[in-house]
């Protein structure tokens, strides 16, 4: 009881005293709840108690003083079945999104299973986490996401990437709110900020698909580990952000920290963090509606590249064979990513934007195979630019070039470089859905001594319920 | 190495930079009615600068990365509220790196807390369209609501700025009695359109029709932020004709097909209204807004 008093106090503080009274003395007269709860007093009824007060044993009855009657309105807010605990209020923001797709390309399932993607080291393909992978209808992913402040210093975000029989914590990270000089810290499990799409979720990008040379160089997850960000907010006319990650560097398309065992050679797993990325991002605004945006961005990190599969805290069932382009390699790599957007905004609901990114890397250390050890080095580089034109509140349409520019492991001397050209015609009839036709013309993928010209078409749509925050610029 | 050298670099330039003058207080407000109300109660005691321009869709403003700089510098951040700014603003919030303006901080004020609000829904699905939980949130077109966010204004710079309160409270004080003068005078001259019908795109001006007692007899859109269907307009159009309607009324940034279409076959006259300060030339500030509005119902 006496708890249930204190629990009160703040609610009777709004009352007036002879409320206040009534209900002490309610309470301490040791009134049951049930009581308290039996006249269903409205506003509408209560005149009528106060103008009769004699018949039933109300709660009321006991009192037979006028101006208690008249307090009376107020009871029903100690509804006793409304917990006193709840907390609905601090829900947090929760938002689910689906994204699947129904669509096919010119190739069956079993062969576009075992194509590489270009650049790749790995000799198969990962399908997972990668989109419309089968013909048919794809179920590409269900994204829960939750965030909320955690407290006056710090905001938590969390995204959580469902498919049909997997469950993965996509992102979860928090970033604080209010560090003093114009810095944030920003720590957990997070896409990287290097370059234009890398930040990005897929439900973001203005293709089915991600760009080639960012499914090469950082797999179909994008560079996504467990990290701490720096970044630092320029107090300048114009926007200039200068970032530095630390990162644990177990991205298994450039970089890993693995150990193995590879003929007398033992080398054990690297202890992180072995990763590190620098962002430098600023804009200009050319004109009121036509804003330059640009970043360079650089990774710098170890390699292990094992062929054999699952270890290294990588719980996916990647398919990986005995295929592989090398066997175990050991080393450094580095990144290094330019991008630049055009975008000009033409009225409220039309856009024109141009968005171009090139990513190079360079691989070196030794590749250990059949026993021995060989020196490696390794040059790739590759870029996409898109046009995309929203020429209505509804519609979007866009082109995207894929060129792989540059590969000194290249694996089919005399062929023209990889490429891939895509075209969509996107559909959104509120800012929560979306229907996206794409079309794919692929001359990436290599397949025996040959680089065969792959069509796809899909229709991929994007619904998002819930509470689901605005994205960034 | 080039790690070091950037860290060397961004210690450069964190030295070179001027250490922040005590200067004026720097005000952001979201929109340029805002801009324009801080102006009218702190004159040049504050620099203040609006994110959005008022020509231009209110819901949908460009969250571009130059709004962060001045975010970033800001002292006070004011805020229209009541969900208007819930599809751009959070993410620049987040990302200004100036806990000063967070929501709970001193230097952020929401206006619609002190706003009377209209259309406030029982409860709220996205199958309703876009509907805003806490009301209306264009309630600037109020002229009883205008005081009362001026109030909230000055309240909050004296709060940030104590020495020059005793100014701000002045200006308030004359801002209030021009105002009460002007919707003196505004209340006669639109008396005559008391129970006029209009219908509009958007319920952009249902503030501004409910005081003057201007019917709505329905909107273009078929629920709110879904834009017009074919179905919705033919609708429209034989209610315009069936009662009588005599204004068809779209903001300046929505599409012109869907209003003049129902201007052409029906009897409702099209009419482009200013929703904010700067939304057409002549609506230079928050008097001039009203003025045109009026001049633009003819009265």
């Amino acid at each position: 009881m006496t708890i249930m008093m204190i629990m009160l106090m703040p609610i009777t503080k709004i009352m007036t005293t002879t409320t206040k009274l009534l209900l002490s003395g309610l309470l301490t007269l040791g009134c049951t709840l049930p009581a308290l709860a039996q006249p269903e007093v409205t506003s509408e009824a209560a005149p009528e108690i106060a103008a009769d007060p004699a018949p039933e044993a109300t709660p009321a009855e006991t009192f037979a003083d006028d101006a208690l009657m008249e307090a009376l309105p107020s009871l029903p807010l100690f509804n006793p079945f409304n917990s006193p605990f709840q907390q609905q209020n601090f829900v947090p923001d929760i938002s689910l999104i689906l994204d699947a797709s129904a669509g096919g390309r010119s190739l069956d399932n079993a062969a576009y299973g075992t194509l590489p993607v270009p650049l790749s080291l790995h000799g198969q393909p990962d399908l997972h986490h990668a989109m419309n992978t089968r013909n048919g209808f794809n179920f590409n992913y269900a994204e829960l996401t939750m965030s909320a402040p955690v407290d006056p210093y710090i905001d938590l975000f969390t995204t959580f990437h469902l498919s049909p029989y997997e469950f993965e914590i996509e992102e979860a990270y928090f970033n604080t709110r209010a560090l003093p000089w114009n810095l944030q810290l920003k720590s957990g499990k997070f896409l990287s900020h290097f370059g234009r799409i890398n930040p990005q979720h897929a439900h973001f990008w203005s293709f089915n698909d991600q760009p080639l040379i960012n499914q090469a160089f950082f797999g179909n997850h994008g560079l996504n580990e467990l990290s701490l960000r720096l970044n630092w907010l320029a107090p300048l006319d114009f926007y200039l952000d200068l970032g530095l990650e630390l990162l644990q560097g177990e991205n298994r398309a450039s970089f890993g920290t693995q150990g193995f065992t590879s003929g007398d050679y033992s080398l054990a797993e690297v202890n992180g963090p072995t990763l590190w990325v620098a962002t430098a991002k600023t804009s200009l605004d050319l004109d009121d509606n036509l804003v330059l945006l640009g970043g360079v961005s650089y990774a710098q990190g170890g390699l292990r590249f094992v062929a054999d599969a699952e270890a290294g805290g990588d719980l996916h069932v990647h398919q990986v064979t005995a295929a592989e382009a090398f066997e175990n390699l050991a080393g450094s790599s580095r990144i290094l990513g330019l991008d630049l957007s055009l975008r000009w905004f033409i009225d409220s609901y039309r856009e024109l934007s141009w968005q171009s990114e090139w990513l190079w890397r360079q691989l070196d250390g030794s590749h250990y195979h059949h026993g021995a050890r060989d020196p490696f080095s390794l040059n790739q580089s590759g870029l996409y630019s898109q046009l995309i034109w929203r020429f209505d509140q509804q519609w979007r349409t866009g082109l995207r070039a894929d060129l792989i520019t540059q590969d000194s492991l290249n694996t089919l001397p005399g062929a023209p470089l990889p490429g891939r050209g895509s075209a969509m015609l996107e559909y959104n009839p509120t800012e929560f859905t979306r229907f996206r036709l794409q079309y794919n013309l692929d001359y990436s993928r290599q397949l025996g001594p040959d680089r065969p010209l792959l069509h796809e078409v899909f229709l991929q749509f994007n619904l998002a319920m819930g509470a689901h925050g605005a994205h960034e610029f | 190495m080039f790690k070091l050298r950037l860290m060397m670099l961004a210690g450069l330039l964190l030295l070179a930079l001027p250490a922040p003058a005590q200067a004026k207080l720097k005000v952001v407000g979201t929109y340029p009615y805002i801009q324009d109300l801080v102006q009218q109660i702190a004159q040049d005691k504050v620099s203040v600068s609006s994110l959005a321009t008022g020509d231009w869709d209110p819901h949908f403003v460009v969250a571009k990365p130059s709004l962060l700089s001045r975010l970033n510098r800001a002292d006070l951040l004011i805020i229209n509220g009541a969900q208007l700014e819930i599809g751009w603003l959070p993410p620049l919030l987040r990302q200004a790196n100036n806990g000063r303006v967070q929501p709970g901080s001193a230097g952020f004020l929401d206006l619609s807390n002190v706003a009377d609000k209209i259309q406030v829904p029982d409860n709220v699905s996205r199958a309703m369209g876009d509907v805003h939980p806490q009301g209306n949130p264009h309630f600037v077109l109020s002229p009883a609501n205008v005081p009362k966010l001026a109030d909230a204004i000055a309240q909050q710079l004296c709060q940030l700025d104590k020495p020059q309160c005793k100014s701000y409270q002045q200006n308030l004080k004359s801002f209030r009695s021009r105002w009460q003068q002007a919707q003196a005078r505004w209340q006669q001259r639109m008396a005559p359109l008391k129970g006029a019908k209009v219908i509009e795109y958007h319920r952009l001006h249902d503030y501004f029709l409910a005081h003057y007692g201007l019917e709505l007899v329905g909107t273009l859109e078929p629920l709110p932020g879904i834009p017009p269907t074919p179905g919705q307009i033919q609708t429209m159009v034989q209610q315009a004709k069936a009662a009588n309607v005599r204004w068809n009324i779209r903001g300046v940034f929505q599409p012109m097909g869907p209003s003049e279409h129902l201007s052409r076959h029906s009897p409702a006259r099209l009419l482009t209204l200013p929703h904010d300060v700067g939304a057409v030339p002549e609506a230079k500030d928050i008097f001039a807004l009203y003025e045109t509005l009026l001049k633009r119902l003819g009265v």
